[in-house]
């Protein structure tokens, strides 16, 4: 394949040098066709053939023009052409600093005028195309993946939304049709006397019992529906909320949850350790909303065989703060345990408890979201603990959307 | 026009703007059940409604109302409202948007092309019918008093449920 090379050089001995190296790089056969060179002396130039000419493969690029010099051009060249990897053509023996610094404004390699051969600047080149092509690779497939999570999301949204208006009608005309019943009812309990044997039998089943039944069946289920779509709708919100980093004292915010549990906690009689906790870097809703969820659970699904006991406290490093909330509850048998983070799905024991099963769910993805990790161990019959990390890396007043 | 200023005439039409016919029929049993009496024409699609308003000859005597859905394939709410709002001839029929949208922006939006009231839908039925019912005795009576929100010339209001 022939190559397409932008050449910017404004001395005219060093690009002759590149435009033979790189002619010799075909005649003994390192190129399988000669590579087609396109020079120029200034940056702007530069910038406006590859405006024009949508195919330059790899641009060659001198840091000392008469309009431009230093990783100022590698910067500006490689934020406006992202696609085209650059090679810088250093002056002297750049030593590992510059060309580190080169390669993070975004050149893919660079090579020295002193000692650049033949193969040296072929096997730059090459293994620029190549480096680029894959890391644009992995970008466009981020970006795909971005624009399908989006997706996913706007569709859960709209989804939800839309799945709501039939269930207005399906609530509205099953309560109307309940009162209707209701009111044509006592009338024709008058008339009751004055039916045939059959009629009478047949009226009085349909008209009490299964027209009412059928009526509370819709009802109940419409109500059940209308929950768990408003358990999505807030699981897709809580995705689009943008969040705020900023200092939260972890400590105040579990006496917070604490206090709005208090009621179950005096009433389960549960023992709660609180070890001191970190002022941490984190979206403090979403920090509310974990510990929140993680410690109404631990109560909830306490053993009411034994005295509760809720343990909560952390470890730091360098890295991370983790957390764990850890409880002596009735645990989760080995078959159920992988149920916890999926939507909709509790485990086994817990059908007398009522829940949604999102709240896991969520804590996960607000974690996730803090580029940190939520895990749990447990053992049927002797209790659960409940680990998330935050990493000490989110910066203050930063958010991801 | 001014909601509070006046009771609802018993000529006045009430148009109601809603592509979904259970919910339209909904409304309508329970504003009856309120006691309102005025004619109610439905629409099925914001088009409809707009090219009934704006498609007359002349300016007529007859008083308007509208309950205007927002969420509606092809014209939806929100371009009836600025139709309606930004029409002379349309612009003082009060508008009361009733929905599920509950989003901040979209009820700032709605009053930034004049809507007079807003109304979330409630999901539950007996909210709902509760809801319409309050609307009806509103309308009727409209001696609640309106929130003059700063920066509207009109009086506006929003009812959440």
């Amino acid at each position: 394949m022939e190559l397409n090379i932008l050449l910017i050089e404004d001395d005219a001995i060093d690009a002759a040098m590149v435009e033979r190296l790189l002619g010799n790089c075909y005649l003994k056969g390192r190129l399988s066709h000669n590579p087609k060179i396109i020079h120029t002396e200034y940056f702007q130039k530069g910038l406006d053939i590859l405006e024009q000419n949508k195919r330059v493969d790899v641009v060659i690029l001198d840091l000392h023009l008469p309009d431009g010099a230093g990783g100022e051009l590698v910067r500006q060249l490689s934020k406006q052409y992202s696609e085209v990897p650059i090679v810088v053509l250093t002056g002297l023996d750049a030593d590992d600093t510059l060309g580190v610094e080169l390669v993070r404004e975004g050149a893919e390699d660079y090579v020295c005028k002193d000692s650049v051969s033949e193969s040296s600047l072929h096997r730059s080149i090459r293994y620029a195309i190549e480096r680029h092509s894959l890391a644009n690779q992995v970008k466009r497939q981020a970006q795909e993946l971005k624009e399908s999570n989006e997706e996913l999301e706007s569709f859960t949204y709209i989804a939800s939304h839309d799945l709501r208006a039939p269930l207005v009608n399906i609530r509205g005309f099953s309560a109307e049709l309940k009162s209707s019943v209701d009111s044509v009812l006592p009338a024709l309990q008058k008339a009751l006397p004055i039916l045939a044997g059959d009629d009478k039998r047949v009226v009085e089943k349909e008209l009490q019992k299964r027209i009412p039944s059928a009526l509370a069946f819709i009802e109940s289920s419409a109500e059940k529906m209308d929950r768990l779509i408003e358990a999505i709708l807030y699981y897709s919100r809580l995705g689009r909320r943008k969040l705020k980093f900023e200092q939260v004292d972890s400590n105040e915010l579990v006496k917070l949850c604490l206090n709005a549990l208090e009621h179950q906690i005096k009433t389960t009689q549960t023992t709660i350790e609180l070890g001191s906790l970190p002022v941490i870097v984190a979206d403090r809703l979403s920090v509310e909303q974990v510990f929140g969820n993680l410690l109404d659970n631990a109560l909830k699904y306490l053993d009411p065989g034994r005295a509760g006991r809720i343990n909560i406290g952390c470890s730091e490093d360098r890295l991370q703060t983790t957390f764990w909330i850890k409880d002596n509850g009735r645990g989760m048998a080995q078959d159920d345990q992988h149920k916890v983070f999926e939507i909709f799905r509790r485990a086994g024991n817990v059908d007398k408890i009522p829940g949604d099963g999102i709240g896991m769910p969520n804590a996960r993805a607000i974690i996730k979201r803090h580029n940190g990790s939520i895990w749990f161990e447990s053992a049927l019959g002797k209790g659960t603990s409940f680990y998330f990390t935050i990493p000490k890396n989110l910066s203050k007043d930063a958010g991801t959307s | 026009m001014n909601i509070r200023a006046k009771t609802l005439d018993k000529d006045t039409k009430i148009l109601l703007v809603e592509d979904d016919q259970g919910h339209a029929e909904l409304v309508k049993m329970n504003l009856e059940r309120s006691g309102i009496e005025n004619e109610i024409m439905h629409f099925e699609n914001g088009r409809q409604a707009v090219d009934f308003l704006l498609g007359k000859q002349s300016a007529d005597d007859t008083k308007y109302l509208m309950i205007l859905d927002i969420n509606m394939p092809g014209m939806n709410g929100l371009q009836v409202l600025d139709r309606i709002k930004s029409n002379q001839m349309t612009k003082s029929i009060p508008i009361i948007v009733l929905t599920t949208a509950s989003d901040e922006k979209e009820i700032e939006y709605c009053y930034d092309l004049g809507c007079n009231v807003f109304i979330t839908k409630p999901l539950d039925y007996s909210s709902f019918s509760q809801a319409m019912q309050d609307l009806g005795s509103f309308l009727k009576t409209a001696k609640i008093q309106g929130v003059r929100k700063p920066g509207y010339d009109q009086d506006n209001f929003v009812v959440y449920y």
